[in-house]
């Protein structure tokens, strides 16, 4: 089935990759996973699943 | 209940990817697919991995109709470039009712043919618990439309593949909580952000796959969800970035080498257990297995369900006279090491599921009809009901009218044993209850009820005196 990859579940899935997913988050994903861990820090309201990660299979 | 195959019909569960649909026509099992699925088709039935695959069970066997055979098949109103025949699943489960290692190896299966799809140069499009079926002990995909030509970037199926597969492994691995009741409610399975809130305790990051799986993707997701360009653009810009067929390749075989190394042992202790505990006289057990196997031997028996499998002892004497048996017990403790046995003796013809009797696994999804339950699906032409009966009446208080109203609403030759209330495992049940509580608990009782629904073929008293064995047809 086609399906909605979700932005965030790609990169992570290039972190997952290891080694070789390395440069891609280095170009694409440092902002945003630095962005994550600047927001994270002293921020404890609850995270909203966005409506475009819901799958639409 | 539904017949075995319904003629020239849509599969109701078929319909989420528009480039291909499952119909049955006869006994067949046909899946159309358009101009750009053809293509796919094309690319990965020319793929040795491919014939390999099917070749040796991993993935349906399936063929390309001739165009006029296709056309004459098609339901009406459809118009399809390609249609492909697929070989039988004998009997379809879910994951809601899989152990942990029947899980696990699905998800091996499905990562491993996505591995061998990268290096002939193709790809899936998904990563759906769905997309596999179990042939008695041995997982076969059956998705053949999940493979595409690879169009490079990021393999879009590596969230499903969490949701629907690593996460509710994770769940019954790290935290001995299984996984069915969510899968069971959920189709899409469990969320990240519902991960990360079960995976709460400060040392759960030191967990396998924990940090990044579920922390930085629940952290991820709820960062990036909001992205305006959408999920596509994204796919893009990673794909741009280097985001190639190698590192979705090492993405691949880091899950695999996490997936694999999962481990959940609770079920060789219960079985265990069980086996030390079993009440049974060696005499008791010999003529039982004496009665099943007349019972069955020489009848036409497609398919057989043993409800109430537990060890699986008497799906293995059903196994010996009919094509294919589904071994259906409510604990996993029994049916785990048993889909384990079956894995190592590579079998093909007993099928394992977890089901609870009482609350069996429903019709869900869209309309209540994408995945149906458990007794909705395929009639069987026999069902065995042996040391079965005392536990629903007595522990889930069912009152025998009920039981023999739901035995008869099969439609099928019933192999049932009714044990007596003065048997130890009926007193040990009943001193559970209040004194008293069931009257109409008696063989006598249980005989009538029976004579007035079925035919009673032949019946015989177990050696102990305390146990009585039936084969029963319905009436009219």
């Amino acid at each position: 089935m086609y399906l909605d990859a979700g932005s965030g579940s790609m990169l992570v899935s290039a972190i997952v990759a290891g080694a070789a997913g390395v440069g891609v988050v280095g170009k694409v994903g440092m902002r945003k996973v630095t962005g994550v861990f600047k927001k994270n820090k002293g921020d404890d309201t609850p995270q909203t699943q966005a409506a475009d990660t819901t799958e639409q299979q | 209940m539904p017949a075995a195959t319904p003629p020239r019909t849509s599969d109701p569960g078929s319909f989420r990817d528009p480039a291909s649909s499952v119909f049955y026509a006869g006994g067949d099992v046909l899946r159309g697919l358009n101009a750009d699925a053809a293509a796919d088709w094309a690319a990965m039935s020319k793929a040795p991995f491919f014939a390999k695959a099917m070749a040796n069970g991993r993935i349906v066997k399936t063929e390309e109709l001739p165009a006029a055979a296709a056309k004459k098949a098609a339901p009406k109103g459809t118009a399809w470039d390609v249609v492909l025949k697929h070989e039988r699943v004998p009997f379809i489960s879910y994951a809601y009712e899989w152990t942990f290692s029947q899980l696990q190896d699905a998800a091996l299966l499905h990562l491993d043919l996505l591995s061998e799809a990268l290096e002939a140069g193709l790809s899936m499009k998904d990563g759906y618990v769905y997309n596999v079926q179990f042939h008695g002990a041995q997982p076969v995909f059956i998705d053949t439309p999940s493979f595409e030509r690879s169009a490079g970037g990021p393999w879009p199926g590596y969230r499903q593949f969490c949701r629907t597969f690593l996460f509710p492994l994770m769940l019954t691995s790290y935290k001995d909580v299984s996984f069915r009741p969510l899968l069971r409610g959920q189709l899409d399975g469990i969320e990240p952000k519902q991960m990360r809130n079960i995976m709460s305790s400060p040392l759960d990051v030191l967990k396998g796959g924990v940090l990044k799986n579920v922390l930085l993707h629940s952290a991820i997701e709820g960062r990036m969800g909001g992205d305006p360009r959408g999920s596509r653009a994204v796919g893009e810009d990673l794909k741009a970035a280097g985001f190639s067929a190698e590192v979705t390749k090492a993405a691949v075989k880091s899950l695999r080498k996490l997936v694999a190394g999962m481990k959940w042992d609770t079920g060789e202790t219960v079985w265990k257990d069980y086996r030390s505990n079993n009440s049974y006289s060696d005499e008791d057990t010999k003529a039982k297995q004496t009665f099943v196997d007349g019972a069955l031997a020489g009848h036409d028996n497609r398919l057989v369900w043993d409800l109430g499998a537990n060890d699986g002892a008497f799906s293995r004497i059903a196994a010996k006279h009919s094509d294919y048996v589904v071994a259906a017990d409510f604990d996993e403790g029994a049916i785990e090491p048993l889909y384990r046995q079956l894995r190592n003796e590579k079998n093909t013809k007993i099928l394992p599921v977890v089901l609870d009797l009482v609350d069996p696994s429903p019709s869900i999804g869209w309309r209540t009809k994408e995945r149906p339950g458990f007794f909705e699906r395929q009639q069987p032409d026999v069902v065995l009901m042996l040391a079965l009966l005392h536990h629903i009446a007595i522990s889930k208080n069912v009152p025998l009218a009920q039981i023999v109203e739901w035995m008869a609403s099969f439609g099928s030759r019933i192999v049932v044993e009714f044990v007596h209330h003065d048997d130890v495992q009926t007193k040990r049940l009943l001193a559970n209850k209040p004194e008293g509580m069931f009257p109409d608990y008696r063989v006598e009782v249980f005989e009538k009820l029976l004579g007035e629904r079925f035919t009673i073929e032949k019946s015989e008293p177990l050696p102990s005196g305390t146990r009585t064995m039936y084969v029963v047809t319905p009436r009219g």
